[in-house]
């Protein structure tokens, strides 16, 4: 946590000035030692993704009948699943996928939704009440039920799932660029690049969105988590992934078929989804607490 | 404070109405044919075309609409394709073990979550908030069918204490309750803290302290009262979450609620069940919303009610 | 077309169930140690409960279950779960004994004219459904008006009542039914679970009253259906079945046997549902999954089932689209694929090689010598029809657990030949839109490679081969998802169905396997298992080979 602050930097004006902040938050960032380790975490887990398919020992789906359900060993560290597959390479390969469906689903979540709560915080009137009764419609459902709901029209399949999780992501993301909107558009930077004759377009990305940027990139960091866990719900209720795709989700649902006789096949693709959530979690507390003016004292 | 109720309550209606409308055209656009599953996996074409025929599946879609407003308005939620029971018995009956469920799980999840909070934010950048907002943490990043797995075979199976399946009894609640409250607990422990670490910044408990107040009557009589209302506000949030999440756990302890139903009328594409559901969803949380948007003036009198 | 083949489906039905005799009731093959807290004896088998040692009607007992029940009206009942229940409450005229043989329940005999178009049956005497209504011949004729309207559009109607005519009441205890046409299997229809009876006040009350509350004779009262919680019955200690005099000199039931209430709960996980066994939640359980069964045999208070059913699993190939227009690449597919491993893999070891379209419990079954596993005859087949380097082709199936099992075997498997499956597993609403809703022929069709389990709920050959095989049951008719068109095959049918001499029956579909297995229209997996599982003090709970539980004579120690 930061001790004190050296200036004044809840003004508006300083905000605009994207340097001093950036250096500052890092600076805040780096004194929060557990957000550091998930970072850390994190690009090991982006490495793995990259790269993990050359270096694990088995290929995803080299079967091995002799060789069913056992538990962990030297040869398979995390043991094995029902076909004899070495689970810990399955893990390893499924690193991408996992982090791909979170970090897509939200990416376009976060587009859709930075660019619906610009539009409706900018323009206000009938566009911005249309905007946020969407978005409100869209937040009567729980989560998962609108999930459900999408796969049930789309098909299941991992494009699907991206799109699900895509769709109730966005409303988040709308309403919270719509509230920096709301509060930057008034201010004398906007008003000033207005006065110089500036287009809308111009105003919307070049001023107003790097203003609401820190409470995105918070957002963003958080929603990945919690878009890996309703991905894997989604597995878990056979809407998910296709076998044999090596989704943490549809392992982690496969092996609960075991779980009596083989505790590993769920136990090694829950924790994997459950650091990595942790990992995204944490990282997101981090840099709120870092980008956040108001919480550091 | 009465007009303000009343014209939110007024207001609910045209919101309704398009659900009603929105859902029921939604649910057909479901690829899948109900007379088919109804009529079973055996069943020739003479047998589905029986069916769609006595489930009225073959009357234009405008006449069944019609026809389902109508009942609605008579407090008929239609009959169930896949039962051929009344809508009203098969979700009643469930209702109360979701609601049961979700009120266990968020009971807990409060007490649990308000007490790690304080804690956590009372000692703030000590080891005892680090300790408390990793827990935290943690419990919003387990996925939750996986804790009602690991549950089960700990103490149904193993332990024997709890019961694996089923509804009625306090033993019941318990693992599915602990399955489905973890993640609330860690919301609202994160919000109680935050927003003590806020409170225990403000003038009036400097003065408390500077009084020589106890810390126990700093903490729980001054600070903490005064964060309850983003606590209430989470806590009533979450509501909706906890009856998504309701889908998933109860399906791990095969609890009779509405999430179960919901997963299975959708299997048969049940439409006057599904339709029904999403109605109770949806007028769930719109009562909800309104309800903390009420509390939430109540508590706070600075709240103009407009 | 469909009436004829009903007729005559039914016809074969009797002669089939004696058939399914010599296969059922051997559930001998679970094995547990010592039943904990009695004198009961380790090893393959339990000790035999003396008689009236038995304290099962004291005790209360749940079963879980892994769907939830649809309704509880017989004749709109699909579903082999909810018809086994219904025979737990409601006797039919006619029913079955443990292996599957008909049998006289409420009635005592019936007398057929000699073209089978009428029958005069003789009813039970001294019986009253558990609501007091008297059972006699009105009863009787309350039912057969019921299963006769088709404007209640119940789900069994066409499968029996396509034949009713008119019926009528002779004297109180004789009724005379007449059928449109001669049907020499009309008895064995009654047998069918879909004909039990059910009181004429619940019929009077409505189709809704019979679906929520069925009211009939049986062993057991229905208590209350929780939709998605639970089902309860409860013992009728005063069914005729215990009454010797009654049942015409044996009693169906030892009088000792039977529980005080029986408690049926779906529990869709199948990992939760061996939980419950475990922990003495339930002491019944089916299906318990193959996966599981070791976990239970080892377990010293639980006792595992395991019996051959009827159904066979199958991969159904468009043979009317490339490449599978060419039986060689057909063959190869057979040959591809290793059955042993096979089964142990996706069956855990419990399930047996089919050897023919219908399994073997089914009457008129022929097999044939099983497809060695032979990837180098695989790859010979392939390169001779043109596909030396194999081909991409989309398996689609109904995405559950053990389907998705097989799919991924099959696809490993696969991979040995060249063969490229992509897997496609849905839903199985959007399954059936995809594949059964269509109407065009099988090279417009969008599947080409498709997995499914059938059998056929009657026991009888008909049933095991005309819905999946002839040019009539081509979408969206019935299931030959093959779009398989042979005239020989029709030929080999049509000769089955229009004759009632067993031998030229035997004859006409030991032709029809034999030519099915050339052709290979579909392979032949598996041959599924029932498997199931009590508490190891229960005795004499076991399942038909269709899979629905029997728990008639069951018993229970401490």
């Amino acid at each position: 946590m930061a001790k004190k602050k050296t200036s004044g930097s809840a003004g508006m004006n300083e905000r605009t000035d994207i340097k001093t902040p950036v250096s500052e938050m890092i600076r805040k960032f780096k004194k929060q030692k557990n957000a550091v380790v998930a970072l850390f975490f994190i690009i090991v887990l982006v490495i793995i993704a990259l790269v993990g398919e050359y270096l694990v020992p088995f290929g995803i789906n080299e079967y091995d009948y002799s060789a069913i359900l056992q538990g962990p060993s030297m040869a398979h560290w995390f043991g094995t699943d029902e076909f004899g597959r070495d689970l810990f390479s399955r893990i390893i390969c499924g690193t991408r996928i996992s982090l791909a469906v979170g970090l897509s689903a939200v990416t376009v979540g976060a587009v859709c939704g930075t660019v619906l709560g610009l539009l409706g915080g900018y323009y206000g009137g009938i566009v911005d009440s249309i905007i946020m009764r969407i978005c409100d419609t869209l937040f009567a459902f729980p989560g998962i039920i609108l999930a459900i709901a999408i796969v049930a029209i789309l098909g299941s399949g991992l494009g699907n799932v991206v799109i699900a999780v895509a769709v109730f992501s966005t409303p988040t993301f709308a309403r919270l660029v719509r509230s920096r909107t709301l509060a930057l558009k008034h201010s004398v930077f906007v008003q000033a690049a207005r006065n110089l004759g500036a287009s809308d377009a111009r105003i919307l990305f070049r001023h107003i969105l790097p203003g609401a940027f820190p409470e995105i990139i918070v957002q963003f960091t958080m929603s990945v988590g919690s878009s890996i866990l309703t991905a894997s719900s989604l597995s878990f209720l056979g809407m998910g992934a296709q076998p044999p795709t090596p989704e943490w989700g549809l392992l982690l649902s496969n092996g609960r078929n075991y779980m009596l006789t083989s505790l590993h096949a769920t136990l090694f693709p829950g924790l994997a989804i459950f650091l990595t959530v942790l990992s995204f979690n944490i990282l997101g507390d981090g840099l709120r607490d870092a980008l956040d003016p108001k919480l550091t004292d | 404070m009465l007009r303000y109720t009343v014209k939110r309550v007024v207001g609910m209606i045209p919101t309704l109405i398009i659900v009603v409308t929105f859902v029921f055209f939604f649910v057909r656009l479901i690829p899948g044919d109900p007379a088919r599953l109804v009529a079973g996996e055996q069943a020739t074409l003479q047998d589905v075309e029986a069916v769609r025929e006595r489930l009225g599946l073959n009357q234009p879609v405008y006449i069944q609409y019609f026809k389902y407003v109508a009942g609605l308005l008579q407090g008929d939620l239609g009959t169930s394709l896949r039962t051929s029971r009344p809508v009203l018995t098969e979700v009643s009956a469930r209702y109360w073990n979701t609601m049961a469920l979700t009120a266990a799980s968020l009971v807990w999840s409060t007490i649990a979550g308000v007490l790690l909070g304080v804690w956590s934010g009372k000692n703030r950048g000590k080891w005892q908030d680090f300790t408390g907002m990793t827990v935290a943490v943690s419990g919003i990043s387990l996925p939750n069918f996986w804790i009602g797995f690991l549950l089960i075979m700990l103490f149904s199976v193993k332990l024997r204490w709890f019961p694996t399946t089923g509804a009625g009894t306090w033993k019941n609640l318990v693992l599915p309750a602990i399955t489905l409250g973890t993640s609330i607990a860690a919301i609202i422990a994160r919000f109680t803290r935050s927003s003590i670490v806020e409170v225990l910044k403000e003038d009036y408990i400097r003065t408390a302290r500077a009084k020589g107040l106890r810390e126990k009557t700093v903490i729980w009589g001054h600070a903490f009262r005064n964060s309850m209302i983003s606590v209430v506000t989470v806590v009533g949030l979450q509501f909706g979450f906890l009856l998504g999440g309701s889908v998933v756990t109860e399906a791990v302890f095969a609890y009779p609620g509405l999430g179960s139903l919901l997963i299975e009328s959708v299997n048969y594409r049940d439409y006057p069940a599904i339709q029904s559901l999403i109605l109770i969803f949806s007028l769930q949380f719109i009562v909800i919303n309104l309800i903390v948007d009420i509390l939430y003036a109540a508590l706070n009198p600075e709240i103009k009610l407009s | 077309m469909r009436m004829k083949g009903y007729k005559l489906m039914a016809l074969l039905m009797a002669a089939a169930m004696t058939a399914l005799t010599a296969c059922s009731g051997s559930g001998d093959s679970g094995s547990t140690t010592a039943a904990s807290g009695t004198a009961a004896a380790g090893g393959e088998t339990q000790a035999e409960i003396p008689e009236g040692a038995s304290i099962s009607q004291q005790q209360d007992v749940v079963a879980a279950v892994n769907v939830d029940f649809t309704t509880m009206d017989p004749m709109d009942t699909s579903d082999t779960l909810s018809g086994g229940i219904q025979r737990m409450i409601m006797d039919g005229l006619f029913g079955f004994d443990d292996d599957m043989k008909i049998y006289p329940m409420l009635a005592t005999g019936y007398e057929a004219n000699e073209d089978a178009t009428e029958f005069t049956i003789t009813l039970r005497e001294g019986i009253s459904f558990t609501d007091g209504t008297p059972w006699n011949a009105d009863a009787a004729l309350a039912n057969f008006a019921k299963w006769d309207d088709e404007s209640l559009g119940l789900k069994r109607t066409t499968f029996l009542c396509s034949v009713l005519d008119s019926f009528e009441k002779v004297d109180d205890y004789t009724i005379k039914v007449y059928l449109t046409e001669p049907f020499g299997a009309f008895i064995s229809n009654l047998a069918h679970p879909a004909c039990v009876i059910m009181s004429p006040k619940q019929i009077e009350a409505g189709v809704e009253a019979c679906a929520e509350a069925p009211v009939g004779t049986g062993q057991y009262t229905f208590v209350e259906w929780i939709e998605g919680d639970h089902l309860t019955v409860e013992l009728n200690p005063d069914w005729w079945g215990y009454d010797a005099e009654i049942c015409g000199g044996t009693a169906l039931a030892d009088p000792d046997a039977g529980f005080h209430s029986v408690t049926f709960r779906p529990v869709t996980e199948s990992a939760t549902r061996v939980a419950m066994i475990q922990s003495g939640d339930a002491q019944i359980i089916w299906p318990t999954p193959t996966e599981s069964v070791s976990v239970l045999e080892a377990d010293p208070n639980v006792t595992s089932y395991t019996d051959e059913g009827l159904v066979v699993r199958y991969i159904m190939l468009n043979t009317q689209k490339e490449p599978y227009t060419d039986k060689r690449v057909r063959q190869a597919i057979d040959y591809a694929i290793d059955k042993d491993a096979y089964i142990q893999v996706v069956k855990n070891g419990l399930s047996t090689k089919a050897d023919s379209v219908i399994a073997p419990a089914v009457q008129y079954h022929k097999g044939n010598e099983v497809r060695p596993y032979d990837v180098e005859k695989a790859k010979e087949l392939l390169a001779e029809a043109g596909y030396p380097d194999g081909f991409t082709t989309t398996v689609m199936y109904s995405n559950t657990t053990a389907n998705q099992k097989q799919a991924e075997f099959l696809k490993q498997q696969l991979a040995q030949v060249g063969i490229n499956l992509e897997l496609n597993g849905m839903e199985s609403a959007i399954l059936n839109e995809r594949i059964q809703d269509v109407n065009v022929p099988g090279s417009e069709a969008e599947v080409e490679f498709y997995i499914i389990g059938w059998s056929p709920s009657t026991g009888d050959a008909d049933w095991g081969i005309r819905p999946l095989l002839s040019i009539e049951s081509e979408p969206p008719m019935s299931y030959n998802i093959s779009y398989f068109e042979n005239e020989e095959l029709e030929g080999y049918i049509q000769a089955a169905l229009s004759s009632a001499d067993d031998e030229v029956r035997r004859e006409a579909y030991a032709k029809a396997q034999d030519l099915v297995w050339d052709e290979c229209p579909l392979i032949n997996l598996c041959v599924d298992s029932n498997v199931w599982a009590t508490a190891n003090n229960i005795q004499n709970v076991k399942l038909y080979p269709d899979g629905a539980i029997n728990m008639k004579n069951a018993k229970m120690t401490n």
